[in-house]
């Protein structure tokens, strides 16, 4: 056979990356500010960080981290605000018909993330469609979650005056409805906090739920710093009124102090752990103490029982009569090269 | 004014050589303002070459030999000797977007069930960066860094249309199902955005010619080598991936425009 091509024929070259099963904590994460790189801290720190919206493998970390491939579980973009994160799910069950911002090129922006494709798509019904695959990632998310991790923060929101959905403030070069915006005050925190519950119940009644409340920016205006008390405030509150809800100051201190540290450095990793254990459920003081009871192992890859797995073996077989095929396909190009010039 | 073109590719100038044979049996009027030199070497060996003193040199003896036959005695491309470069092949192929397109489909296309949906624009994106990796790319920049004389690129040709109903022992790439899906056109016009955005910065794309493709993801079969060997009686049919002296001659319109617009040719007829 003849197949000049040097990359191996196999379905998997540029198949999803596998979630990364790295240790025995397994965690969700939904929102993903760019400037904090938590999804990166949970990985490196041991978590099995699930992703329901995995980037092909083959694919570039900055290409993948433009489009938020990799940044949190699903890419659902910076989320932040619990008035939206309770919308995302209440559409995750209902399925309303997506929020959409036509653009004056004729394409149209999902509302709910446009700094995750700030591309448009052609019309609404490619919209809706990419929309409902998101959807179904997160249902699927969701429905196998055990612990969830959700970064709250003050972010500016835009309001629909018709049906009261919000939405994030759009990229650059997106253009907006000229909506107004929906200030984050204590009452409507609450109803979000109630909504998300109401929500989380259909959707993953059993996953217990991790806020971390991210600092305001160190320029922040004094009305963005309160705002962001509100929040901790209020995520408190419904933290202590709810079991399976936890928030805790120090482990949302000891996230902000990731955006300070270079990712590549061992300081990093040291503080990507102790963030892990802490998201995974492990007590603080028993961490510093050095009582905490050590992380299971992760679980034992059986390769004897891998390779007697008849799907496995097949795989095997195949790519191995593809290299024979590949020798015979130099054989072929060389003879197709070499016959062309010999007249 | 004669134009000294440097044509370097795997096994895919072959049909561009059978090609330029025709032309000068048949005498086409003015191409004789065209000198090419082949140089190539199977399958993936043009990555055993090196930039040395403005000149592509062969790392290995093998490759030389190549060299050394296909152009008629040189053992390296001297860089100053030409004026213009054409790429071929070089494993830039629609073989690495219909691998692609088994596991992932972007918003529009039809084929999407049990696929990963993305956006197109990162489809395009994704595509753009895997196509940087080839090295018809990766020859394209070599020249762009060593010399201002202007290049030019085709990618391998798509497979023949029928390798859609492979026998056994000929690689299924996903071409029939893409094409029953209704996608193959969509995915030919990723296909070239792809290829032209990789090339862009270093190479002039010239997109397989229109009139031999089929379905936006393969060559018609009458452009298939296999189409020449088979009415000669020889071949045993399972060669889809390289194309005749008629494909050749397709590619060499094709090629004209992009040649005198880029560079100054008297002579050749448009």
């Amino acid at each position: 056979m003849t197949d000049a091509d040097d990359e191996p024929d196999t379905d998997a070259v540029d198949a999803p990356a596998a979630p990364v099963v790295a240790g025995t904590i397994r965690l969700s994460l939904l929102g993903a500010d760019p400037a904090l790189p938590l999804a990166q801290a949970l990985r490196r720190g041991g978590a099995a960080l699930a992703d329901a919206e995995p980037g092909p493998k083959q694919a570039s970390a900055e290409l993948l981290a433009r489009f938020h491939y990799g940044l949190a579980s699903a890419r659902a973009g910076r989320l932040g605000d619990v008035r939206l994160i309770a919308q995302l799910l209440e559409e995750v069950a209902a399925r309303p018909a997506p929020l959409l911002w036509p653009q004056p090129d004729g394409t149209q922006i999902d509302a709910a993330r446009p700094e995750v494709d700030p591309a448009g798509l052609p019309d609404v019904a490619a919209a809706t469609a990419y929309r409902a695959a998101h959807l179904d990632a997160l249902a699927k998310l969701l429905g196998e979650t055990e612990t969830l991790i959700l970064p709250l923060s003050a972010p500016v929101l835009l309001c629909d005056p018709q049906s009261g959905r919000l939405a994030p403030r759009p990229a650059p070069g997106v253009v907006p409805p000229g909506w107004p915006e929906a200030p984050g005050t204590a009452d409507a925190l609450d109803a979000g906090f109630a909504r998300l519950q109401a929500a989380l119940t259909t959707l993953a009644p059993k996953a217990a739920l991790r806020l971390i409340v991210l600092p305001a920016p160190a320029e922040a205006s004094s009305e963005t710093r309160a705002a962001h008390a509100l929040v901790a405030s209020r995520a408190a509150a419904w933290a202590r009124a709810e079991d399976r809800v936890a928030q805790d100051p120090v482990l949302d201190a000891l996230v902000a102090r990731l955006a300070t540290l270079p990712a590549e450095g061992r300081d990093f990793d040291r503080l990507a752990t102790l963030i892990t254990r802490l998201c995974g459920g492990a007590d603080l003081l028993d961490l510093v103490e050095g009582t905490a009871a050590p992380l299971a192992p992760p679980p034992e890859t059986d390769r004897k029982a891998r390779q007697k797995d008849p799907e496995r073996r097949a795989k095997r077989k195949a790519k191995a009569e593809a290299r024979d095929k590949g020798r015979t396909a130099k054989v072929m190009c060389e003879d197709e090269l070499l016959e062309a010039f010999s007249k | 004014m004669t134009l000294r073109l440097c044509v370097i590719g795997n096994s895919h100038i072959g049909a561009i050589k059978l090609g330029w044979d025709r032309l000068m049996a048949e005498a086409v009027p003015g191409w004789d303002a065209i000198e090419p030199t082949f140089f190539g070497a199977p399958s993936d060996g043009m990555r055993h070459v090196a930039l040395q003193d403005g000149a592509l040199v062969p790392t290995r003896q093998k490759i030389t030999s190549h060299f050394r036959q296909l152009s008629g005695g040189y053992d390296r491309i001297d860089l100053a000797r030409f004026d213009a470069f054409l790429l071929i092949g070089l494993n830039m192929s629609s073989k690495r977007i219909l691998r692609f397109y088994k596991s992932h489909a972007w918003v529009g296309l039809s084929g999407t069930a049990g696929k990963t949906l993305v956006h197109p624009a990162f489809a395009e994106a994704f595509l753009t960066e895997r196509y940087r990796s080839t090295q018809l790319f990766e020859h394209a920049e070599r020249l762009r860094g060593a010399t201002d004389k202007p290049v030019l690129a085709l990618a391998e040709p798509h497979w023949a249309d029928w390798a859609r109903q492979a026998p056994e022992g000929v690689s299924d790439y996903g071409w029939d199902k893409a094409i029953r899906a209704g996608d193959g056109p969509a995915i030919g016009e990723m296909f070239l955005r792809a290829v032209g955005a990789a090339l862009a910065p270093h190479a002039i794309f010239v997109p397989q010619p229109p009139e031999t493709v089929a379905d936006g993801v393969t060559t018609r079969g009458a452009y298939n080598k296999e189409a020449s060997r088979l009415i000669s009686g020889e071949g045993g049919g399972t060669d889809a991936s390289h194309m005749n002296a008629d494909f050749g001659l397709a590619c060499w319109a094709a090629i004209h425009p992009a040649l005198t617009a880029a560079c100054d040719i008297e002579g050749v007829p448009a």
